[in-house]
């Protein structure tokens, strides 16, 4: 029997407000004890006396979180900065925690080092289901997640988001019980009896004439068609807006406009954000774009945004096979927080309608997503994860 | 797009097939050969063969040839020129659907950051809003305090004309206090300030202290109000039970406001399924007109007929209960036509 309860909590004072959020969703677990904790928190609060809020409540659950770009609930998403927590119990599932550090060193091996830790905890070795948290500002996502599987197993159930900063793309953090970290991936390891469902989905529309990638490194775009890549945006944006992606992260305006890659055996294309450009116009992404690659650019629609996300949660409960959703877990890119403005709780209700009103719900507004391929779990030889961006992620758990 | 992939699949095939005449025209030819050449060994082997057909072969294959490659030659010159234009169409579409794109772009991008600086502006009035209603409530606070004091003759003996200023005077800060709370309920609600308490907790003792309050307003408007409710003790909701209240008093209030002298006022509460309780507020007052029912629920909206009958109303009640009841995981919504009343529904969970 899984068990979750969320709480919620916004004000100035940090520990108070973890305290409270951590008070509330233990509160919602109606007496049960809390076996491990969801916590993600604006990096408006002094992040360690905000974690020691939730650890005073919270002292012995496994806790892993890290800052976001917005904090989502069951009420949709939270207005201003504020700390979510779900508490989690259950009797015939075992949570373990821990972390993957330096992926600005090495990447794939911090995924790696973090799936590892969290493995050697289960007492069989063995883990049902994985959710990661990584810093995808100091490196390069798709690698973390390949190091994740290196360790777990090319299609072992992954699921995550990389953690945010209120959209400045400064520096984000991750928890791990009573510690915080930068430039690291935390991960949750479940193991035991219990179901999972998945839904992904993006709906952005691309525009526009394809480009052909010339010239890459791993996450790093340098050329278009032979141009600097940057040259894409100046384009499109035209000369006035061009001049302010010199002075602003590129990521702060370009999100809702993401590249579109084609992938073989997809007629979706695989999106691409771009993050920071530099003095030679070569653009960094949330994760690779191969040399060849034909990219276009993208273009968001809230009532398409709205549709997919409804469909992807249908996905995700269908494959629990009749049983009732307990918890939600959502991971969605910050720039469909961008694109629907004021109307973010339209995308968040459209999904409770599939999973419930009533289910225990939290999530975050992300730089990038983790999820398999078509949120394939129920086929393991078919579950391919991926890093995704601009996409919506919706975890299901049930008995 | 789809129109131009069907084109272009088209005109391929038509080329193709205009291509290929030359060759069905030469396979014709070598066809008829090949039957001579049946026919000859018909005649060897003593067999009859309808056909006697074309002498020989090499003039025939050879003419036949260049007849084939001049209409070759002329149908591919002929093709190329038609995928010339095509190509040329093609670009042009290309081009423009680009051009279309980025002013797609720099569209969007525009309505974005209009958008961004609405929320912005908007952000900054609720501010405004917020730091006004505290900075009023202390000073309001003092003048009751004050009017209090004078009131009960603490200060002095007081003539019957001054006495009946006072009462004014403190009835209409009385009103002000009550707007300015509007306005901080609602800033709470925008801010996600507002904490809840969720428990179980008895709706219909709430309705029954709601109407005892209300009863002196009931009375000098003589208004008949008549709360129903299922036989039997009532399961509890859940609910916080201050706000369950605030909303109540709210809708109660506002179907006695708008009610014509002599109306009546009917409240009940049932249970439609087994998780969800049902309360109703139905008037026969002045309604809501129809081309404003979409706003009923929005920020400082007062309805045209509302405003006539009572001027003071900070257009707020009905935003704070949606919010409140919403937050229980229920639902409002009204009923109603201009002149002949209004109904009011909310739902609320039972408590478990």
């Amino acid at each position: 029997m899984i068990d979750a309860g969320v709480g919620l909590s916004l004000g100035e004072d940090a520990h108070l407000v973890g305290a409270n959020a951590a008070q509330d969703a233990l509160e919602r677990l109606k007496g049960k004890k809390a076996e491990a904790a969801l916590v993600f928190a604006s990096v408006a609060y002094d992040q360690e006396k905000m974690l020691a809020g939730v650890r005073s409540v919270l002292p012995n659950a496994m806790v892993v979180g890290c800052s976001t770009a917005g904090e989502i609930t069951q009420d949709g998403p939270a207005k201003r900065h504020s700390v979510a927590v779900m508490a989690l119990a259950g009797e015939s599932i075992s949570f373990f925690a821990g972390v993957g550090e330096n992926i600005a060193a090495d990447a794939r091996k911090a995924g790696a080092v973090v799936a590892g830790n969290v493995k050697k905890q289960s007492p069989n070795g063995k883990l049902d289901a994985f959710v990661m948290l990584p810093d995808v500002l100091v490196g390069n996502g798709a690698e973390i997640v390949r190091g994740v599987l290196d360790s777990l197993g090319a299609h072992f159930p992954v699921v995550g988001g990389a953690a945010g900063d209120d959209f400045e793309f400064k520096k984000t953090f991750q928890y791990l019980n009573d510690k915080i970290y930068s430039g690291a991936v935390v991960g949750l390891g479940l193991s035991g009896k219990f179901k999972m469902g998945i839904g992904v989905k993006h709906g952005w529309i691309p525009v526009g004439l394809p480009k052909t990638v010339t010239k890459s490194t791993g996450s790093v775009l340098h050329e278009l068609d032979g141009k600097p890549a940057v040259k894409i945006y100046e384009d499109y944006f035209g000369a006035e807006r061009a001049e302010e992606l010199k002075k602003e992260p590129l990521a702060k305006l370009a999100i809702t406009y993401p590249l579109g890659m084609k992938v073989a055996g997809s007629d979706e294309l695989l999106i691409r954000d771009p993050i920071t450009v530099d003095a030679n116009g070569s653009i960094t992404c949330a994760a690779e774009i191969p040399e060849g690659s034909e990219i276009r650019l993208m273009i968001g629609s809230r009532e398409e945004a709205i549709k997919v996300a409804k469909e992807a949660a249908v996905s995700a409960v269908q494959q629990l096979n009749g049983s009732a959703p307990k918890a939600v877990i959502i991971f969605n890119c910050i720039a469909r927080n961008k694109l629907f403005g004021e109307h973010g709780g339209e995308e968040i209700s459209a999904i409770q309608e599939a999973v419930g009103r009533a289910t225990p719900l939290i999530g975050f507004y992300t730089y990038g997503e983790q999820a398999p391929l078509g949120g394939e779990v129920r086929n393991l030889e078919k579950c391919n994860p991926a890093f995704h961006n601009e996409t919506v992620v919706i975890c299901v758990l049930a008995d | 797009m789809v129109t131009e992939r069907k084109d272009i699949r088209h005109s391929t095939v038509a080329i193709i097939l205009f291509l290929s005449i030359p060759f069905l025209l030469f396979a014709a030819v070598v066809g008829t050969i090949t039957l001579r050449h049946f026919n000859e060994m018909a005649t060897i082997m003593g067999m009859t063969f309808p056909l006697s057909v074309f002498t020989s072969d090499a003039e025939i294959v050879i003419g036949a040839f260049i007849v084939c490659l001049g209409l070759e030659s002329g149908l591919f010159i002929w093709a190329l020129s038609l995928y010339r234009t095509k190509a040329s169409t093609l670009e042009n579409t290309a081009y423009e659907q680009e051009r279309a794109a980025v002013l797609l772009v720099r569209r969007d991008m525009e309505l974005s950051r209009a958008n961004e600086q609405l929320r912005n502006l908007d952000e900054v009035k609720s501010g405004f809003i917020s730091v006004v209603a505290h900075q009023l409530r202390t000073p309001l606070s003092g003048i009751k305090w004050t009017l209090n004091l004078l009131q009960n003759g603490d200060l002095g003996t007081l003539s019957l004309e001054q006495k009946k200023f006072l009462v004014k005077a403190y009835e209409s800060n009385d009103r002000m206090i009550g707007l300015v709370n509007d306005l901080l309920g609602a800033d709470r609600i925008d801010s996600g300030k507002a904490r809840y308490t969720f428990i179980p907790m008895d709706l219909t003792g709430a309705i029954e202290s709601v109407l005892y309050e209300i009863a002196p307003q009931v009375h000098a408007r003589e208004l008949t109000v008549r709360f129903t409710k299922p036989e039997g003790q009532f399961s509890p909701v859940r609910g916080d039970p201050e706000r369950i209240r605030a909303v109540l008093q709210n809708l109660v209030e506002n179907s006695v406001k708008y009610s014509r002298p002599q109306g009546t006022v009917l409240i009940t509460l049932s249970s439609p399924d087994t998780e969800t309780a049902l309360v109703s507020i139905k008037d026969n007052g002045i309604g809501i007109p129809k081309d404003e029912q979409e706003h009923i629920f929005s920020r400082f909206f007062r309805a045209k007929n509302a405003v006539k009958v009572e001027t003071d109303g900070s257009g707020l009640g009905l935003y704070i209960a949606k919010a409140i009841i919403q937050r229980h995981g229920g639902k409002i919504w009204f009923d109603g036509k201009e002149d002949e009343g209004v109904s009011f529904f909310f739902t609320l969970p039972l408590a478990k």
